[in-house]
């Protein structure tokens, strides 16, 4: 489909400048404004900007107004990934738990005196 | 930046059992190998080597649907029976490996032979920010896949 060989161009084509790789790499450390982006580099905001605009549309990155300031971020979706990936370990610890319960309950002799709980 | 609340997780269990007997179950190997079986999608107990001291190193093995073991590895920071139990957690195989996350067993009593057995798995950044990229690139490499087939055909 032509939309995938779009969205593949853009960002392949967005990741072959190493301006917008540093700018990706400052990003996965946390979020920045444009400015802080500025900083390191010896381009203007205005250059930065532009970079920012092929990130954006290579779905690389977001930006978000906050007052007079726009902060970018990288897009959502690894973040997405990590919420995923912590849903995963708390499914394994979970049906973990859940062994110990049904192997240690099998194999531990009930007190008499205390039969009140009921058994599942 | 990544709140704290997605950098941990938090499970509990209330169990028929005394926090001694599952305090032994967590940290013998012969109770191990009864119960962390991982018996969901043809996944099996291995083998498991465990030094109980703080600085001591632990491996639980498990063999995967593949046929290969994968072995959970770590060291003991916190080894107070029957109360308390704490570890590093990550994967001998280098192309696992997700960074030193913490494992730590609380054992509350709640009643006669009753224990609540709470286990808190944290320090998630870099295996997060590892996951992320590793869905980031998968997604990559999928659309590629996708082209090259269209292209091909």
């Amino acid at each position: 489909m032509v939309t995938i060989h779009r969205q593949l161009d853009r960002t392949f084509a967005a990741l072959a400048d190493p301006t917008r790789r540093a700018i990706l790499a400052r990003l996965a450390t946390g979020n920045a404004t444009v400015g802080d982006l500025a900083r390191p580099f010896r381009v203007s905001r205005p250059a930065i900007s532009k970079h920012l605009r092929v990130l954006e549309r290579a779905g690389l990155v977001r930006r978000a107004r906050e007052g007079r300031v726009s902060r970018c971020e990288l897009d959502a979706d690894a973040m997405r990934g990590a919420a995923e990936w912590i849903e995963r370990y708390r499914v394994f610890w979970t049906n973990r738990l859940g062994d110990l319960k049904r192997y240690v309950e099998q194999t531990t002799p009930q007190p008499p005196t205390h039969s009140k709980e009921p058994r599942s | 930046m990544t709140s704290t609340a997605t950098n941990s997780l938090q499970v509990s269990q209330t169990i028929r059992a005394t926090r001694e007997r599952l305090f032994r179950a967590w940290t013998d190997p012969d109770e191990l190998m009864h119960w962390w079986r991982m018996d969901e999608e043809g996944w099996a107990f291995a083998d498991a080597s465990v030094d109980l001291k703080v600085g001591g190193r632990y491996q639980l093995g498990m063999t995967g649907p593949d046929g290969k073991t994968h072995r959970a590895v770590g060291v003991y920071r916190e080894v107070d029976p029957p109360a308390r139990l704490a570890f590093t957690w990550d994967w001998e195989d280098p192309a696992h490996r997700v960074g030193e996350t913490l494992v730590t067993i609380e054992f509350n009593s709640v009643g006669e032979g009753m224990t609540e057995v709470i286990l808190t798995h944290e320090r998630f950044t870099d295996a997060a920010r590892l996951g992320g990229h590793e869905r980031g690139w998968t997604q990559l490499l999928k659309l590629l896949d996708r082209l090259v087939e269209e292209e091909s055909t």
